[in-house]
């Protein structure tokens, strides 16, 4: 086959591009081509691939495969003579009903090469085949992987970069001809995404009538009270929780119906479930719908980073709802409030496989710690430190903190490990459970009970503190294929105080998230961006890099 | 070291410095004219007309500058150089000011006895793509070829860019800005990278801007302002005054329609400090903001939305506003 010149297929590329200016924007969602035209455009569609030095970058960057495909496959093309290429540019330009921004594909060029095609010779279109592949190619990566790479945006986030197979991509659109169904099978097929899939639809709709009114900053408004503001405070809760849409009685009188629909706004929203309208429920209520849309566009986003298979029984743990869940073939077996750690300390996200329990852990001080807080407490008081439960560790020695000299120790020279017995007052409470990874996060008990009270519960150096510790051991020993821990043997360990280790037959995995938008049965849950790392991946999206 | 030798040693420094020109403003007066260094022709900045007059950002400042000297923003000589000759046409005294898209850097300030007063536009380097490749991000440019004007830190800039990023791209470089158009334009290379505010201009420039997009990254940090000679600080702070009293005016909401009533006698009192220090009239910003307006009237007219260069303020807006300009209060 005769190598074509440079120059000739750079002029088809500046002609191509040129047509996309003056072409009439006619409603075009197919090309048709008799079967002598179309072989030749396949001959054209292999030559270029084969021989042309200077492909469009989208189609040059995927060569080997484009070549592999059409060079093994000899029926129809993919998109021209098909209608699936309208298909897939109305998909690209309704990107938003993934979560993705329409500006980021070429929906609007393709379409006009559609209409362009018409008029055009056997390689140009060889070249609008191509550019279709591309693109596909591209929105189902973009589906299934997301389109940054996790730690581009953040380093707190540890997610194994991944990429989809295009060779079985443009296989599969091969063998179905709707297209739509393709590209569903590329989108995460857990049932997270898929209703929050759902849920944006719904904030889409609800934005197009003008989403929600604000509520009047004021004063507290409490069950019974009568305010000029109540009847803004309904109007706003008619739209997503449920209010009434009128008063049955006085507008201006805070009913027991409204309360209902405010109790139901605050669960939705991390608040405190009181039914008292103070700043915090306000500022919440008053956060505009493309705020919201856009918080499910990010949740959408990473979910799209976590790894494709969950687990058939594992726990996931999102840090920005405060909040662990044990599932198991799909369903929610356990959920309960956690303490995650604090925005300076913040708990990574990353995926990993719970492999042990250890029950009546020793709290190893981390050096740092060690060196700031405990060594002055230490030279001050060693009584009270010996009383906590804290003794000192060199080599093989274990030493009373009382009899050690601590005059002679500095934080730069600590020959010790500092390690706090098991005990009631022990840091990590009564059981901890290791998934051993490189950020020595893990999850434990905690003598700190009262932080489970409060609504935001960021208070954690980055270990993620459980509210119901030995319900949850109960389980994943369960899960994890270890016998014979019945409610009573776990209580009589604890009891002894004894550090026992039990491993589990099965690692259970482990899905630590960062999730500002999720579904749950009452409605779309929404929580404050804690971390910050909304912020970071909207900048991303900008084209911004944020300092962090 | 006699006294008469270090006086010969002087006057020999002097002659031999670049030319003595501690009096610019007074050489500006005597002239009743300024000179003013500007590009060969970039859209936005500093470009002529169909009718031959110098149009743009850059140019503007010129005029500011001319107002608040001669009382008049068209008494400006505009000479266009090239990007090689430009400081050198400063330090040669064959300008008084250079308000040419210039990067203010370390090595220009320190190296080239000359002053960069103030940045007037936070520009940063930047990739057009045809809109039909669909990228969002530089990162997505693997393998491709890029089109880039030889002579500045751009190339260097992204190659290290992509090297970091593990990419492998090539580059085709050229001297003239309109041959790497050119090449852009004809699929030649895959992306085309400038400062944003240079791709705004060639974007425009192209057949079909619309089919063409300006990624949003910015990969290196390119302050843009005026230049003039180190010798001669009263100059400098001129220059300075002049551009900060631009973005105080806008801060202050102060435009070009209120100098015909009372905003004149705010703008009056803003600028009374170099009246007497520089020997200004004391009606010196009336005429600046009279003749070319506030900095916010000044880049829309030039860069902004609703002309071809189709820039928004992003960084460049008031630091009131979200963005990074912030300038010394007046008076």
């Amino acid at each position: 086959m005769r190598r074509p010149c440079p120059d000739l297929i750079r002029n088809l590329v500046v002609a191509l591009l040129a047509l996309l200016f003056v072409m009439p924007a006619v409603a075009q969602d197919r090309v048709d081509l008799s079967p002598r035209d179309l072989a030749v455009v396949r001959i054209n569609i292999i030559d270029l691939l084969a021989n042309e030095p200077r492909l469009p970058l989208p189609i040059k960057q995927r060569r080997d495969v484009l070549r592999t495909y059409y060079e093994e496959q000899s029926g129809d093309l993919l998109w021209l003579n098909s209608a699936r290429a309208g298909v897939m540019v109305s998909r690209l330009t309704n990107a938003t009903d993934d979560g993705l921004n329409p500006d980021d594909y070429p929906g609007q060029q393709l379409a006009s090469l559609l209409v362009a095609a018409g008029e055009t010779d056997k390689r140009s279109l060889a070249i609008i085949e191509l550019y279709f592949s591309a693109a596909f190619l591209e929105y189902a990566s973009d589906l299934k992987v997301g389109r940054f790479l996790p730690n581009k945006i953040d380093p707190n986030f540890f997610l194994t970069p991944r990429t989809i197979d295009e060779a079985a991509a443009l296989a599969g659109v091969a063998k179905v001809a709707d297209v739509e169904t393709v590209l569903h099978a590329w989108e995460p097929q857990n049932a997270e995404y898929q209703a929050l899939r759902k849920a944006l639809d719904d904030y889409h709709a609800l934005a197009v009538l003008g989403g929600w009114g604000t509520v009047p900053l004021g004063d507290t408004l409490k069950p019974g009270m009568t305010d000029p503001r109540i009847p803004a405070l309904r109007a706003r809760l008619a739209v997503t929780d449920g209010a009434a849409a009128t008063a049955p009685g006085e507008p201006e009188f805070y009913d027991e119906v409204l309360v209902e629909a405010v109790k139901h706004f605050q669960a939705r929203h991390g608040l405190d479930v009181d039914g008292v309208v103070g700043p915090a429920s306000l500022v919440a209520m008053n956060v505009p719908i493309e705020d919201r849309i856009e918080s499910i566009d990010f949740a959408m986003e990473r979910w799209r980073w976590m790894p494709d298979d969950l687990g058939r029984q594992y726990i996931i743990v999102n840090i920005a709802g405060f909040e662990l869940r044990r599932i198991a073939d799909g369903e929610i077996k356990e959920k309960m409030a956690v303490v995650v750690g604090k925005p300076y300390s913040r708990t990574p996200v990353f995926s990993d496989a719970i492999r042990y329990l250890e029950f009546n852990p020793y709290w190893n001080v981390p050096a740092g710690l060690a060196a700031k807080e405990e060594l002055p407490k230490l030279k001050s008081n060693p009584a009270a430190v010996a009383a906590a439960g804290f003794e000192a560790v060199r080599g093989k020695d274990i030493y009373d903190v009382r009899q050690v000299d601590w005059a002679q120790v500095t934080p730069s020279r600590f020959p010790f490990q500092l390690r706090q017995k098991p005990g009631t007052n022990n840091a990590l409470g009564r059981v901890k459970f290791m998934f051993p990874n490189a950020h020595d996060v893990y999850l434990h008990d905690t003598p700190s009970r009262s932080l489970f009270g409060r609504a935001e519960r960021a208070f954690s150096h980055g270990c993620i503190r459980l509210s119901r510790p030995l319900e949850l051991a109960d389980q994943v020993l369960a899960a994890g294929g270890v016998d014979g821990w019945s409610n009573q043997r776990i209580d009589s360990v604890v009891a002894s105080l004894k550090n026992t280790v039990v491993n589990l037959k099965t690692p259970l995995p482990v899905h630590i998230t960062y999730l500002t938008a999720w579904v749950e049965a009452d409605g779309v849950h929404f929580s404050s961006d804690i971390y910050g790392h909304d912020e970071k991946l909207l900048a991303a999206l900008d084209g911004k890099s944020l300092a962090w | 070291m006699h006294r008469g030798q270090l006086a010969a040693a002087l006057l020999a420094f002097l002659a031999s410095s670049s030319v003595g020109f501690a009096g610019t403003l007074d050489d500006v007066r005597a002239r009743d004219k300024l000179i003013c260094g500007v590009s060969e022709g970039l859209g936005g900045f500093s470009k002529q007309d169909g009718a031959g007059v110098w149009q743009g950002f850059d140019v503007d400042f010129c005029r500011a500058v001319a107002a608040a000297v001669l009382g008049d923003a068209g008494k400006v000589e505009y000479l266009p150089l090239s990007a090689e000759a430009r400081f050198a046409a400063l330090s040669d005294g064959k300008i008084d000011l250079l308000s040419r898209n210039s990067t203010w850097t370390m090595s220009r300030d320190l190296d080239l006895g000359l002053d960069f007063p103030g940045t007037s536009y936070f520009d940063g380097q930047g990739f057009m793509i045809p809109a039909i490749f669909g990228a969002i991000s530089p990162l997505e440019l693997d393998g491709a070829s890029i089109c880039v004007v030889s002579g500045t830190t751009t190339e260097a800039n992204a190659a290290a860019y992509f090297e970091k990023a593990g990419l492998k791209v090539s580059f085709l470089s050229f001297e003239e800005r309109d041959a790497a158009r050119a090449a852009y334009a004809e699929a030649r290379c895959d992306a085309y990278t400038a400062d944003r505010s240079a791709l705004a201009a060639e974007r425009a420039a192209l057949p079909t801007p619309d089919e063409h997009v300006i990624l949003k990254d910015v990969i290196s940090k390119e302050p843009l302002g005026p230049v003039v000679r180190d010798s001669d600080p009263q100059w400098t702070s001129l220059i300075r005054w002049t551009l900060y009293a631009l973005i105080d005016a806008e801060e202050q909401e102060l435009d070009a329609a209120s100098m015909a009533g009372a905003g004149a006698d705010t703008a009056k009192a803003m600028g009374a400090p170099a009246v007497k220090a520089l020997g200004l009239a004391d009606d010196w910003l009336v005429k600046v903001l009279a003749g070319v307006g506030n900095y916010g009237e000044v880049f829309e007219r030039n860069l902004g939305e609703e002309t071809p260069m189709q820039l928004s303020r992003g960084v460049n807006a008031l630091w009131t506003q979200g963005g990074i300009l912030y300038a010394p209060p007046m008076p």
